[in-house]
């Protein structure tokens, strides 16, 4: 039996110019290497939620507090209902003019809209009253019910224009909230005397709550593109018969396929979940569990009657992104020789310790806070990079920075090689004054060192105005494009005079056709090559203008930035982590595009 | 050659006023007023709640000409004429309008009323004259002057005619803030006025009771401008201005000349960058010759390793790094803050040197680092690319020694683009400066623009960028000629 592969069945296949490249790449050992090394990284900062982050994976217990809190507001909610119903339209009008929200965005301009409102804000607090109620405490539900009907009953009345009839039934939905605050009252397990509902152990997933649905579509292109190997084998193989020629036009719908496969899961878990939580807010769990005001139990048993205890599952980084530890200000990763604390709160050894150097001095120690789900005081495995200024796990700084300073050398690249390539195709293939023109503002941009240029204009970029984020990518594109436009400018000079071209434009095809199906294919492949170096071009430009403070700002950090925390160079760890990565990252695009460069066109060889 | 230079430093005239418009562009296009945005840099953002911040920026916008239009604003930076001088016409800028506004009194007439501010004195007002009316007029406001004195300073003012307008304005606008204590001295200035224009500056009662002593100053400024008041400044400054003839401008804040802090900063900054340059020219090219001569070994495999890595490495994180080892926390072996110590300028000349040695150490190997790497791969392929030709190929066939076929027959065409890379050294050594010189707290140009960033100061921005600028294209010219050196076949016409 023959190899499939070298022998397709049915018509001659030679290998196209892609094939070759593949193989090629295929080949060299670096280029692997750095593939490898950028998957791990991409995915390490795509799956940050899963990392690093103060939510549970899945977390059984009771929120004593959201309950409480819940129960105890549905009375205002309803009132504020009623008084909607009630007060007529200038009235409500005349409030938000007073409080000098008329015609802003986000408040809402009429009472309909902020009646929507309300009722969405009773729902969710409904809804968290009615999970933690005890399945056995049907009265309660009916209770619950009943209220929730006459209130929904009251805003369909007030919606049908019955304005009389919503205020009776919302009214009535008024009187019943003392009702069910007294009859819903839960239970304190230290005073069971004074009786109360014993509110019942529900299981809850926060970390997949938090979650933004883009945050889902760049897991699974993750997942897809990281097992690309293992499933287009597959694929080519088994249900493409190893035919090469199918393989070579299924190509492009593999691509599509990917890109699918994302946008259709995260607009599926946009239906499913909605939006996400923000990263900067804390959650609620670590604080509550140690305040009480959230009790873990195993699910299903029964607030002050569960035996069991529940553990939930953090992620290996239990710290939140904004969560501070200010008692572990600038503490070395706690694998270091120095990084071990008493119980007091005090450097055992190294230049922190009062012991080895009193500057007479002595800043007040307060014990190491270990909260839920962290490891012990002096675990090695405590803060594996340190502490920042504010007492934040750096680590979990660092994973989150690089979402940043990986996004902004990706889209950055991806921006200028569209504006390069749309400039350089029109000056390469319409020559004359047009060549020119452009030609003379690529000097002009060249004359200036682009870093510099860079720097200065995200210096007049107000960070209120515009997000760092945004400015960064769009100015290092709008600056750094002139690469690019004079390598496709050069490209079409020589492809222009081809007879491909020139057969295509003997057969009457318009510029665009000819431009987009017969030039542009074959300009591609030093553009690529271009493209790899221009994202780690943007990522140093990136950490480079973060560094001096004119980037990225609080509370967003990138990698540049991060370095910045610090400027005493005995908290090196803020210095030395984040230069690492931004170096390996670097690196390892270096590495992509020598080897995509070498493959494309062995003559370009360095 | 000689007009193929003269030709090239021709064309850098229009590309350097390109890249000021590109500069200008940016400063004023990028989203958010500029004054303001200088105001809030310039003060470190230690805004009170009750100050005047629109006051303030209007008033930073009249200084610095930020008022003009665009157009103006671009031609007075570039020069040859300096457009914010007195007497200039198609210069104008809304406040140096007369800025009059009627008021509708309760009877139904309308009077004008002119904004109160210092009237500068004429263009053709000799700074002498200038002088006598400040004086008298200053006799005039002041009380205890007495009787005699005040009439012979009225004599002088009303003699004074046109020219001494402006020094009673002035005096006016100074006393319009006491307005209620100072009632007879504006008194004895509108009277002072009066006898000098014959005009009538009796306001009607209503205004007096709403304003006080300031309506008839209103008054009389509202006169003034209606008769032909100049109230452009007379800043004293040349005709000639601006980028073309070499004028820098001054900066916003401190108001030091640009262009002398400039060469103050780069008498440090093109030492250490030279130095570089030499350095990384010096240990580039033999790096890449040996790597070109073992191609395919172990050792050009790990020549080219490490170079690919040192390549990778972000300027700032290599300076931080190399302080973390060198300096206090690391092995204390190297200063790293400054060119010198504090107490250097009591030393020796020797000593003198060697701390400004030691000091430039670190910064100079921070900046050699990339172009080394870059320089020898560069080297390196041109080398290889060299060694494949075939005249290579003839000399090792006369049985010329391998030395001689390297540094006699292929170190010189091998060059030729490493030579040309010199144009895309000198901008980045200048351009990552700016980096360095924050890391090392050297005062030089990097650290001059970064401050200049700082405080959002127009003219140092402009300055340094349209430095660089030139300097890269000079770079250009250097290489292109340098080219024609090394390979003589090229000849520029």
């Amino acid at each position: 039996m023959s190899d499939p592969q070298q022998e397709p069945e049915g018509g001659v296949y030679s290998k196209d110019y892609w094939d070759l490249v593949f193989e090629q790449l295929g080949r060299r050992k670096l280029f692997r290497v750095g593939m490898g090394v950028l998957a791990l990284l991409y995915g390490l900062v795509i799956f940050a939620p899963f990392l690093a982050g103060d939510r549970p994976f899945s977390f059984e217990g009771v929120d004593r507090a959201a309950y409480g809190s819940s129960l105890n507001s549905l009375r205002a909610v309803t009132n504020g209902m009623l008084k909607l119903v009630e007060q007529p339209d200038e009235a409500y009008l005349a409030e938000l003019e007073q409080a000098g929200t008329l015609g802003r965005d986000g408040v809402p301009q009429s009472r309909e809209k902020a009646l929507v409102l309300e009722v969405d804000a009773l729902e969710l607090r409904l809804d968290v009253v009615a999970l933690y109620l005890p399945d056995g405490a049907s009265e309660e539900r009916a209770a619950l019910a009943a209220f929730r009907e006459k209130a929904a009953a009251g805003r369909q009345a007030f919606g049908g224009g019955d304005t009389d009839l919503a205020t009776a039934l919302l009214g009535e939905a008024k009187d019943l909230t003392r009702e069910l605050r007294k009859s819903l009252r839960p239970l304190d397990p230290k005073n069971p005397d004074r009786g109360g509902v014993a509110l019942q152990s529900r299981r809850t997933l926060p970390l997949w709550d938090a979650l933004w649905p883009r945050e889902i579509f760049f897991m699974v292109l993750w997942v897809l593109l990281a097992s690309w190997p293992v499933w287009n084998r597959l694929l080519n193989q088994i249900a493409l018969k190893g035919d090469r020629e199918r393989i070579r036009d299924w190509r492009r719908r593999k691509a599509a396929l990917v890109l699918g496969l994302s946008v259709f899961a995260s607009l599926g878990w946009y239906a499913a979940f909605g939006d996400g939580d923000d990263m900067y807010k804390n959650g609620p769990h670590k604080a509550g569990l140690i305040s009480g005001a959230i009790v873990a139990l195993p699910e299903g048993q029964l607030l002050g009657e569960g035996t069991g205890a529940f553990d939930p599952t953090w992620p290996p980084l239990t710290y939140g992104l904004a969560e501070t530890h200010t008692e572990e200000m600038f503490r070395p990763p706690t694998w270091w020789w120095w990084a071990e604390i008493d119980e007091a709160g005090r450097y055992v050894r190294g230049p922190k310790s009062a012991s080895e150097e009193n500057t007479g001095f002595t800043a007040a120690v307060t014990p190491v806070d270990v909260r839920a789900g962290e490891p012990a005081r002096n675990s090695k495995m405590r803060h594996l990079a340190g502490v920042d200024e504010l007492g934040r796990d750096f680590l979990t700084r660092l994973v989150w920075g690089g979402r940043i300073s990986l996004t902004v050398g990706i889209l950055s690249a991806l921006l200028l090689t569209i504006i390069g390539v749309v400039f350089g195709s029109i000056a390469g293939y319409f020559g004359g004054r047009i060549d020119v023109a452009i030609m003379r503002l690529i000097e002009i941009l060249q004359a200036i060192p682009a870093f510099f240029l860079i720097l200065m204009t995200m210096a007049f970029i107000p960070a209120d105005v515009i997000s760092p984020i945004f400015a960064i990518v769009i100015v290092i594109a709008l600056i750094r494009w002139t690469g690019v436009a004079r390598l496709v400018r050069g490209e079409f000079l020589r492809l222009r005079e081809q007879e491909f071209v020139i057969a295509a434009q003997a057969l009457g095809f318009s510029n665009q056709r000819t431009i987009f199906r017969h030039v542009l294919p074959n300009a591609m492949g030093p553009v690529l090559v271009s493209a790899a170096f221009a994202v780690a071009a943007g990522i140093l430009t990136e950490s480079a203008v973060s560094f001096l403070g004119f980037g990225i700002r609080p509370p967003e950090a990138s990698w540049g930035s991060l370095v910045n925390e610090s400027k005493n160079a005995a908290n090196w760890w803020i210095q030395l982590f984040p230069g690492l990565l931004i170096f390996i990252t670097v690196t390892c695009y270096n590495l992509v595009g020598d080897a995509v460069r070498d493959a494309l066109d062995p003559k370009m060889k360095l | 050659m000689l007009s193929f230079i003269l030709r090239r430093l021709f064309l850098m005239v229009p590309t350097t006023l390109g890249i000021a418009l590109v500069v200008f562009t940016i400063f004023h296009a990028a989203p958010g007023d500029p004054a303001t945005v200088m105001i809030g840099a310039g003060t470190g953002g230690q805004l009170g709640q009750d100050t005047d911040v629109e006051g303030m920026v209007d008033k930073f916008r009249r200084i610095h000409g930020l008022d003009r239009s665009l157009i103006v604003q671009f031609f007075d930076y570039v020069g040859p004429l300096n457009l914010d001088r007195d007497g200039v016409p198609w210069f104008s800028s809304p406040h140096t309008e007369r800025s009059t506004r009627q008021v509708k009194l309760s009877d139904g007439i309308e009077i004008d009323e002119g904004k109160v501010m210092r009237i500068v004195h004429l263009p053709k007002t000799s700074d002498v004259d200038a002088e006598r009316f400040d004086k008298a007029r200053d006799v005039l406001s002041d009380e205890a002057a007495g009787g005699e004195a005040w009439s012979v300073a009225q004599r002088t003012l009303v003699a004074g005619g046109e020219q001494a307008r402006p020094a009673l304005l002035s005096g006016l606008h100074l006393l319009a803030e006491s307005a209620a204590s100072r009632g007879a001295a504006i008194g004895r200035l509108i009277g002072a006025l009066t006898a000098n224009t014959g005009a009538d500056f009796s306001v009607p009662s209503e205004r007096i009771e709403a304003l006080g002593g300031v309506a008839r100053i209103r008054a009389c400024f509202a006169w003034y401008y209606a008769n032909g008041g100049y109230r452009v400044q007379n800043t004293g400054a040349d005709w000639w201005g601006g980028l073309l003839v070499g004028d820098l401008r001054r900066e916003m804040q401190s108001g030091r000349e640009v262009g002398s802090e400039l060469v103050k900063r780069l008498k440090i900054t093109v030492p250490l960058a030279f130095s570089s340059i030499l350095l990384s020219y010096l240990f580039a090219l033999p790096l890449g010759i040996f790597s070109a001569r073992n191609h395919g070994k172990r050792r050009d495999g790990l020549v080219t390793i490490a170079l690919f890595v040192l390549f990778a490495i972000p300027t700032f994180w290599a300076g931080l790094m190399l302080i973390l080892t060198f300096g206090k926390t690391g092995m204390d072996l190297l200063p790293v803050v400054g060119l010198h110590d504090k107490d250097a300028a009591d030393l020796g000349p020797w000593a003198y040197a060697w701390d400004t040695l030691m000091h430039s150490i670190l910064p100079v190997l921070t900046m050699t680092y990339g172009s080394l790497a870059y320089l020898s791969r560069q080297m390196r392929a041109g080398m290889m690319d060299t060694l494949q030709q075939d005249y290579i190929r003839t000399a090792r066939a006369k049985g010329l020694s391998e030395t001689k076929v390297i540094y006699k027959h292929a170190l010189r065409n091998s060059m030729i683009p490493v030579l040309t890379l010199l144009a895309s050294v000198l901008p980045i050594l200048i351009g990552g400066s700016i980096i360095i010189e924050k890391v090392f707290d050297v005062p030089g140009m990097g650290r001059y623009a970064f401050d200049g960033l700082l405080k959002r100061d127009f003219n140092i921005i402009m300055a340094t960028t349209i430095l660089v600028g030139v300097m890269t294209q000079v770079g250009i010219l250097l290489s292109d000629i340098t080219y024609s050196i090394v390979d003589p076949r090229i000849r520029h016409e």
